[in-house]
């Protein structure tokens, strides 16, 4: 039986039909309700989201937390770009409000950084918070934009913030407070519309916060999310070594960071540990970023997780120090300050004053102010390894409030202080030695064999070898000048003999002179790892004036005054004559002049031929009008100080001239002398610990020279850095060090600055004990008046150290015998 | 097959001489004769290959993923897409041509020969799958071949295709009383029980969809169609009450009460939710292969890459790659109707017709579930859903039709014209 033909043709038209209502639905899909389906899909679209760890925590050498990361929950908010209408604006800003309201009903804040302030008139100005012209305006120029009042001419700044609380739907009636906490969450969200991603608007909210904040599910476009937050546990210990973190500034180190897989909100440390361990500590590195690739809504809501790469944490790094000798240290260094300030007030009496009249006056009409000591550094060293125990630099700031992030009240007040408190002097400061350059100048004597141990030089006043018209002397008065009388080496360091360190600084020359201030370490970074050192160096006549360096990139400002004062005389010679010679024509002029001060080849008696010929080649002026001017004996005057001379070279050998030294730079070239000529560099990290638990670096002391063949002539010399601290000698430092605890060697230095003594530098290095020598400690007061006034800062910290390790070696001892019991 | 060879050695040489010239015989008999190519149709054949290659294509869409960053070129995103499925799915594609090549060679004559064979081996492979181990929604529809799985009940749809087609050519008359509607129910009901102890909703389903077209087709009197329609709708109900108050219920039944409401169960509403968003934000010309944020790489609607596979056609091709798909489809429906009618006796024309039904169940079904006018049942569409048996069948499917259309003009009345002798 075959089928009927008729039933085909139903089942067609049934066919027919069916495929009918397929076609239907499918264009009732693709073509009617696309534009809604479309919207549906479009909410749900992938964003990866950087995830990012914990940055390293930073310890002392007892494992004590110096910062650490501490996980923080901060409020986000999102604001749906697709809802920019009037009405949205309004909702969003009443949600605002109510967010704010809970925030602070719970006793945190949420970000108050508006960038209109009202002046003192009560007329509104920018208060971006630039620190340049051109960051001021072009942050000024980006907020327009981004608030789409760019026309300037339209919306003047004294509008702005009434025309914002109006297009913000802001209420007239609310506290000005209010509106300006509003705006500055509205700014967060504009400033970075371009990411739309969600901003954070309170960090480090309390619990309650999060709890009320996640109750209300009407807060739209707000959510919590957890971050991580710095936070510096010890006051003002150690604030210098530690440093702290804060975000990029510059947009060129943005830049960079960027370009290493920073975001724009990254944390990076901005100076001490923070910032020179950076890569170490940092979790926001490409490689230790984590990824997340989610699916968001267009509310901005994550609805899935579709791949998720763990992040990696920073690592750790354990530092050298310890916190509580730091602690003692850092009151004993304060203290010390205070009680030289106190002295030199009580000094200053009637008699004082007399006495220094004609430089008093000077004062007067200058205006200068005499400065006391108010600023100084301390260092403490392991002389056998080059480990620093503390450090220490005066006036400090308390870094418990760079926790999170710091205020800008906080912030203003730490740098409007006098005296920078943010400045480490430890490793920044580069000062005269004085006296404390002494061990170098002795051990150059002794190894270039221009002095030996047995051989007596008598101070015999006038030292007038480099310099007959005005020869200098020994600080020793006439009357007590017989106690310098026939001192070996040991009896000058004792005594601090000028003479004698003129006599032996004359026979070496200033060239051994800088080539055993370099084998001592005094001439190069000490490799502290701090970005902030300073490299400490020797006077000769590359660092007096150096030909081949910029003018204004000299060691001194010795060339740059010399500098401006032969270009004023040239420009008056041009004037005098009636010429206007170019700038660049000048300069190339009195650089040629000085370069005839810096060229030691040519002898001071051929500088008047040389300054003749220059002044004609370069400025055309006929021999006549030079000499008939005296101009060769003019500038001859103005460059002579640019030339090194014998008498600069005796200077240096007593730690005075241009030198300058760093105290960490003085530390390792003590601890060289304590530990019989082993150079370390100095070193602030111990170990570096990654997040795993591996050791990433685990430092040993780096020798960076061996001096050999030293070791009875620094025995020499610390004989006499003992005898400076022996009361029974009669030392320089003998008073302060009588029944102290410790032996120890010491050398006083008092680097004279201006005519007033009160001004002096004040240096004082220490190691001990004498016999073996387990700490050096360097000690430098800016205008502390005298070294030896010092020794009570160090007293402090080596009995603290020493007891400490004293007990803890009993207790080793004592355990090593409990065996045996 | 070495099992066969070593049963094939220990049995006596002369039996399988015997054999040997038994098959040559057969062979011999239903010779495939190189003209047949000529009768070939080649626009069913083309059809069928354009839509396995498209269905290629979409199985490679549908298991793509997203890749961050997005490679620079369409190339290299193709180079770091999976490709597992999608070259699984072209093998199975050339399989199912050689599987088609067989199904054409031997006269169907020979299924009509066989067909009472076909039909109990049919029941035995229906009873033993009963007894393998559970497998997707708790269904025992599944052998277990080392880390592949075969499934019976795809071979069965063309079983019953051909045993009803032999069932309907014997018949003088069409079925118009009750008696024979009930001898052709209980013919067409043993396997029907047998799936739906697995349970296998779906596939009885298309059973039914069989029986009924052929029914249909073969002149079913139109009172007992409007009678059987109505104790249909009698059954139904009562059942659907108690499935609903039965206290486990299937993922089937519950793919159903989505349907009728789909913020019941909102987890699995997703699924033609958003089946439904990705088709109608393809819009007019798609969004192209491996599109950010689309449903195809987020891998949002399950089993996007076998049965809802249409929604990605939709999403990647719009509404002119899955209105072209539609229309192919219409149009093989329309040719194997029309070569039913062209077949040289009445059992090629209801294999044909049989084969029809079958695929035309599948389309509808799937296209209607995926869009949201039917409710999900687990019915793939043909062609394009990744899986080898239904592709397997599919082209066995289409070369049993070539087979029929190609020896239209060779009508050989059978020896095997003989009621199927079946106890109820």
């Amino acid at each position: 039986m075959r089928p009927k033909r008729f039933r085909y043709l139903i089942f067609f038209l049934l066919v027919i039909l069916v495929f009918g209502a397929m076609f239907g639905q499918l264009a009732t899909l693709q073509f009617i309700d696309s534009a809604s389906y479309a919207e549906a899909l479009t909410s749900k679209s992938t964003r990866t989201i950087s995830v990012t760890g914990k940055r390293g925590t930073i310890y002392d050498r007892n494992m004590t937390v110096l910062a650490y990361d501490r996980e923080s929950y901060n409020i986000q908010f999102y604001r749906d770009p697709d809802r920019r209408k009037a009405a949205d604006r309004a909702a969003y800003t009443q949600t605002i409000k109510k967010v704010i309201e809970i925030v602070e009903g719970n006793g945190n804040s949420t970000v108050n950084d508006f960038w209109l302030a009202r002046d003192e008139q009560g007329n509104w100005q920018w208060n971006t918070g630039g620190t340049s012209e051109y960051v001021i305006n072009k942050r000024m120029e980006q907020w327009r934009a981004n608030f789409y009042l760019s026309n300037e001419t339209k919306y003047p700044v004294d509008v702005l913030f009434d025309t914002l609380c109006t297009n913000y739907s802001i209420d007239p009636t609310w506290d000005e407070d209010l509106k300006i906490k509003i705006l500055s969450i509205w700014q967060t969200s504009r400033m970075s519309a371009y990411l739309s991603t969600p901003v954070t608007i309170a960090f480090d909210v309390s619990s309650e916060t999060v709890a009320e904040i996640e109750s209300d599910s009407t807060l739209e476009g707000i959510s919590i999310s957890i971050g991580y937050e710095r936070v510096y546990p010890q006051g003002t210990a150690a604030c210098h070594i530690i440093g702290y973190v804060s975000r990029i500034s510059s947009s060129s180190a943005l830049e960079d960071y960027i370009e290493k897989g920073y975001s724009s909100d990254s944390l990076v440390g901005m100076s001490g540990i923070e910032a020179s361990m950076e890569d170490q500590l940092t979790a926001s590195i490409s490689y230790r970023r984590g990824q997340k690739i989610v699916e968001v809504d267009n509310m901005g809501k994550v609805l899935r997780t579709l791949s998720y790469t763990e992040p990696v944490d920073g690592s750790d790094v354990i530092l050298t120090i310890d916190i509580d000798l730091q602690r003692v240290m850092d009151e004993a260094l304060r203290d010390q300050i205070k009680e030289i300030n106190n002295e030199q007030v009580l000094l200053m009496n009637d008699r004082w004053r007399r006495y220094n009249a004609d430089t008093l006056k000077q004062y007067r009409e200058n205006g200068t102010e005499i400065k006391l000591a108010e600023t100084g550094a301390m260092v403490a060293i392991d002389p056998n390894t080059g480990e620093v125990l503390a450090m220490s630099s005066y006036p400090n700031f308390d870094l418990s409030l760079f926790s999170g992030v710091i205020s800008s009240a906080d912030w203003n007040e730490i740098i409007s202080q006098p005296n920078n408190p943010l400045y480490n002097r430890a490793v920044s400061a580069r000062d005269t030695p004085g006296s404390i350059f002494k061990m170098c100048t002795s051990l150059g004597a002794l190894m270039e064999g221009v002095l030996t141990l047995t051989e007596t030089i008598s101070d015999e006043g006038y030292f007038t070898l480099t310099d007959q018209t005005n020869p200098p002397k020994c600080w020793i008065s006439e009357a007590n000048r017989y106690r310098h009388a026939n001192q070996t080496i040991v009896e000058a360091l004792k005594n601090s003999c000028n003479f004698f360190f003129y006599t032996i600084g004359y026979r070496l020359g200033i060239a051994n002179l800088n080539k055993w201030a370099a084998q001592l370490g005094l001439t190069s970074r000490t490799g502290i790892e701090l970005n902030s050192e300073t490299t400490s160096f020797v006077g000769n006549q590359d660092k007096l004036y150096d030909t081949s360096r910029d003018i204004n990139s000299q060691y001194t400002s010795k060339p740059i005054f010399a500098y401006y004062t032969i270009i004023r005389k040239l420009r008056s010679i041009g004037e005098d004559r009636g010429i206007a010679y170019d700038e660049e024509r000048l300069a190339k002029t009195a650089k040629a002049l000085m370069d005839i001060a810096g060229d030691t080849t040519i002898s001071k008696d051929d500088w008047p031929r040389h300054i003749r010929n220059t002044l004609m080649d370069m400025l055309g002026l006929p021999s006549g009008y030079i000499s008939s001017n005296f101009l060769a004996n003019e500038f001859y005057y103005y460059i002579q100080d640019l030339r090194w001379t014998a008498n600069e070279t005796i200077m240096a050998a007593i730690g005075q001239s241009i030198t300058q030294v760093t105290p960490v730079a003085v530390a390792r070239y003590v601890a060289a002398v304590a530990n019989g000529g082993t150079v370390y560099d100095i070193q602030l990290v111990d170990k570096i610990v990654s997040s795993t638990g591996s050791l990433v670096l685990d430092k040993t002391p780096v020798v960076v020279n061996q001096i050999t063949g030293a070791d009875q002539y620094l025995a020499a010399i610390r004989q006499g850095m003992q005898e400076v601290a022996d009361i029974n000698e009669d030392g320089t430092a003998g008073t302060q060090f009588a029944n102290f605890k410790y032996t120890v060697g010491a050398k006083t230095g008092t680097a004279e600055r201006t005519d007033l003594d009160v001004e002096n530098n004040a240096w004082l290095v220490v190691y001990a004990s004498a016999a073996n020598p387990r700490i050096v400690v360097v000690t430098y007061i800016q205008n502390g008046y005298a070294g030896s006034h010092a020794a009570n800062a160090p007293k402090k910290v080596i009995a603290a150290y020493l007891d400490s390790l004293a007990i803890k070696e009993n207790a080793k001892f004592q355990s090593d015998n409990s065996f045996i019991e | 097959m070495s099992q066969a060879r070593a049963r094939a050695g220990a049995k006596p040489h002369k039996s399988f001489k015997a054999r040997l010239r038994q098959l040559q015989g057969f062979i011999k008999k239903n010779k495939f004769d190189p003209l047949l190519i000529k009768k070939v149709d080649w626009l069913l054949i083309g059809l069928v290959l354009a839509i396995s290659l498209f269905g290629v294509v979409c199985i490679f869409a549908a298991t793509g993923t997203t890749i961050i960053p997005r490679p620079s070129s369409i190339w290299r995103m193709i180079q770091q897409q999976p490709k597992y499925h999608a070259m699984l799915q072209l093998l199975w594609t050339v399989l199912g041509m050689a599987v088609m090549g067989v199904f054409m060679y031997f006269s169907y004559q020979f299924l009509s020969t066989y067909s009472n064979a076909i039909y109990w081996g049919n029941i035995i492979l229906l009873t033993v799958v009963l007894f393998m181990r559970a497998g997707r929604g708790s269904m025992s529809g599944w052998f277990y071949i080392g880390t592949r799985t075969f499934q019976p009940s795809e071979i069965a749809k063309l079983a019953i295709v051909i045993t009803l087609a032999k069932w309907f050519s014997e018949r003088k008359t069409p079925v118009n009383n009750i008696r024979s509607l009930l001898q052709a129910l209980a013919y067409v009901g043993l396997p029907l029980v047998l799936i739906l102890l697995q349970p296998d909703y779906g596939t009885a389903l298309v059973y039914l969809a069989i029986f009924a077209v052929m029914m249909f087709l073969s002149g079913l009197d139109w009172k007992l169609l409007t009678g059987v329609i109505i104790l249909a709708a009698v059954i139904v109900v009562p059942l659907w009450n108690y499935l609903i108050n039965a206290e486990e219920v299937s993922f089937r039944l519950t793919r159903i009460l989505i349907f009728l409401d789909p913020s019941s169960n909102p987890d699995s509403a997703r699924q033609i939710t958003n089946a439904k968003i990705a088709i109608g934000s393809g819009g007019l010309w798609g969004k192209g292969l491996f599109a950010n944020g689309s449903f195809a790489v987020l891998d949002y609607i399950p089993d996007d890459h076998t049965d809802f596979i249409f929604s990605i056609v939709g999403e990647t091709f719009g509404f002119v790659g899955a209105g072209a798909l539609i229309l192919a489809y219409l149009i093989m429906i329309v040719r194997m109707t029309a070569m039913s009618s062209s077949a040289g006796d009445s059992f090629g024309t209801y294999l044909t017709i049989g084969i029809m039904a079958m695929m035309l169940f599948h389309i509808v079904e799937n296209v209607c579930m995926v869009m949201g006018l039917l409710p999900v049942t687990g019915i793939p569409l043909p062609f394009v859903s990744y899986g080898g048996s239904n592709m397997l069948t599919n082209y066995a499917g289409i070369g049993i039709v070539m087979n029929v259309y190609m020896r239209r003009f060779e009508v050989r009345v059978s020896s095997s014209q003989v009621r199927p002798q079946i106890s109820i």
